[in-house]
């Protein structure tokens, strides 16, 4: 049964599994880098899955979706920004705030619009790249040339991030707030000012992560559907070692799990399900195991910063 | 004058003990593991629980999207404000229904798909799924034309386990030897994961599919309709989401199952038991197959008639 139905199959989806987590885990990644945890990138996927499924509709395409989407994520990384770096509260608590809100905006906010339609409007989507036909390859074309450009921005965006956190004058700005928020202020690094340009930026990327699952994996928003892949990506930053290739492999590594969880489960009806669906998460614990030892984490990761005035 | 004042307010209180006693308004709570908007288990009980609003003088309150984690603390709740009926709309609040039942008797407890009935005060409704599942196998199988078909669940919980073991007994019945997939996504709402393994199936040669759970089963449907395969619906008629892609649904008439919970309390007649519906008691269907109806052919659809006749008159023996 392993044959190449199997593999390319498992392939393509692999990278459809991932792509979502890997949008929510790479802008976690930078805001991190700066020393603010985000725990609610699950409500800001909700709210950005949402959007992206409205905008698509309001404006007659996906584009459209992506950019309010991308809004949306934006205002609620403003707004996780303003409640952790200028009041200093609680990052988790923030975060978990930010989790119920999503479920609530998004929630409401559909039956409001698309879910009060009937029959249920179709939402304009992103289509599966074609490449001039290399799509059509055996093998290889499914795989690498037959994903949506969402995923291609996912894979790029986490070359270019880390070309910026390790190779750019910004990068190592944000590395340096991480660590010591007090020493980079006293050598004239806006600290706040970075905080927020990140959190806002990881706003922005998880709902990306949104959008990709309401107008390209499928059409249309549904409540609840990015099921925890909020969290899976927040693990993702801890994987990959709060780096973005890192992070970008971590997803890839999940969604890879996943694929081969639900391939093998139809193919072997004898064995527990709840085996194979535990199995992304076991690996999980496993590669933590192994991986603690050389964590990385910002040390100032979580801490609120007062200027010294 | 004290007097008159007295008497007035005696009338006056007498007059509203009256109005209390008469016609008292039952305070109803439904409590949903997903959103109204499911287009499946939730949409149907939200059918149910809206027809009986109308029918009957209930004050109705929905709580969707309770998670595990948080039944038991919703339906005490519920308790404790004073209502008369808690529906908990799944096999998941089977065991939080029986813990709380007897700390308020004056409740009546009911619970959906589950076999939990406990005196005095909580009964349980469950549909033969089993059977819905083995018509939607029948009818998968006459339709398919590559002889492979799948079940997506959401999580095997007793009334999807029934379903997937149906659905394969009802299709074996109609082609023996007919292959038939089958995988759990272990959530109800991941809609995305549903598709993935919709998808799989559909590489594997599946062309008719069919789906349990809540959220989760739009994706099955989506991933049907992108690759022009035929599926099954289940639960409530969401036909009009894909015409061309929904033969028919194996309806589960959850809006069966509340009225008939709401209208025995009314009654005073509800009895602490389980009560099991099938197709002899309105609790299952079959939805018309609009746009197959010319597909199918007519000796195909008198045998899904002739199947359907043969379980309710209790002459099918391999029925899960």
């Amino acid at each position: 049964m392993l044959d190449d139905i199997f593999f390319v199959g498992l392939l393509a989806s692999t990278f459809r599994f991932a792509t979502p987590i890997m949008f929510a885990a790479l802008g976690e990644a930078v805001s991190q880098r700066a020393g603010v945890l985000n725990v609610g990138l699950e409500g800001i996927m909700l709210v950005g899955a949402f959007l992206a499924a409205l905008g698509a509709w309001w404006t007659g395409t996906p584009w459209g979706g992506l950019v309010l989407a991308v809004a949306g994520g934006a205002a609620m990384g403003a707004l996780h920004a303003f409640i952790s770096i200028t009041l200093r509260a609680d990052q988790i608590i923030s975060g978990i705030a930010l989790i119920v809100l999503g479920l609530g905006i998004s929630g409401y906010g559909y039956r409001m619009t698309l879910g009060g339609m009937s029959p249920p409007p179709s939402i304009p989507s992103f289509s599966p790249m074609e490449f001039w036909g290399l799509s059509d390859l055996p093998f290889v074309g499914p795989i690498f040339f037959g994903q949506h450009i969402l995923v291609y921005m996912a894979l790029a965006g986490a070359v270019l991030l880390h070309f910026f956190l390790y190779r750019s004058r910004w990068g190592l700005d944000v590395r340096a707030i991480g660590q010591s928020p007090v020493a980079a202020d006293a050598v004239g690094i806006r600290v706040q000012g970075t905080r927020y340009a990140t959190v806002i930026f990881g706003g922005a990327m998880a709902a990306m992560g949104g959008a990709y699952l309401s107008t390209a994996q499928l059409s249309g928003f549904v409540e609840n559907m990015v099921s925890g892949r909020g969290f899976i990506a927040i693990a993702c930053v801890v994987f990959g070692r709060w780096s973005p290739l890192g992070a970008m492999a971590a997803a890839l590594f999940f969604g890879m799990a996943d694929a081969a969880q639900i391939r093998l489960q139809s193919l072997n009806p004898d064995i527990p399900f709840q085996f194979f669906v535990m199995f992304p998460y076991v690996l999980a614990v496993v590669a933590l195991v192994f991986m603690a030892k050389s964590s990385r984490m910002p040390a100032a990761l979580g801490v609120p910063f007062q200027p010294p005035r | 004058m004290s007097r008159i004042l007295t008497l007035a307010t005696a009338l006056l209180m007498g007059l509203m003990l009256a109005a209390g006693a008469s016609a008292k308004t039952l305070k109803v709570a439904l409590v949903l593991p997903g959103p109204i908007t499911d287009g499946t288990f939730n949409s149907a009980a939200h059918k149910g629980i809206k027809a009986a609003e109308k029918k009957y003088d209930i004050k109705v309150s929905i709580r969707e999207n309770t998670k595990f984690a948080e039944i038991e603390s919703v339906m005490r709740n519920y308790a404790k404000d004073g209502y008369d009926v808690i529906i908990g709309h799944g096999f998941q609040f089977g065991e939080p229904a029986k813990k709380l039942h007897k700390q308020f008797p004056k409740t009546w407890f009911v619970v959906n798909t589950s076999f939990v009935a406990a005196a005095p005060n909580l009964a349980s409704f469950d549909n033969r799924w089993g059977d819905a599942g083995y018509v939607a196998g029948a009818v998968a199988a006459l339709v398919s034309k590559k002889g492979i078909i799948g079940h997506i669940g959401g999580i095997p919980v007793p009334v999807i386990k029934a379903y997937n073991e149906g659905f394969k007994r009802g299709a074996q019945r109609m082609k023996p030897g007919i292959k038939v997939l089958s995988a759990y996504v272990g959530s109800f709402s991941d809609v995305a994961k549903a598709k993935e393994i919709t998808r799989s199936m559909i590489e594997r040669g599946a062309d008719v599919v069919t789906a349990t759970g809540n959220e989760s089963v739009l994706g099955t449907l989506q991933a049907a309709k992108e690759a022009k395969v035929m599926a099954i619906g289940t639960a409530f008629d969401s036909a009009a989401f894909a015409p061309d892609t929904i033969v028919t649904t194996a309806l589960v008439k959850m809006d069966v199952n509340i009225d008939m919970a709401i209208g025995l309390i009314v009654k005073g007649k509800l009895k602490p038991k389980n009560y099991v519906l099938g197709f002899n008691e309105n609790g299952l269907g079959l939805a018309p197959f609009r746009k197959f109806e010319s597909k199918l052919s007519a000796a195909d659809k008198a045998k899904i008639r002739q199947l359907i006749a043969d379980i309710k008159a209790g002459k099918i023996k391999d029925l899960p």
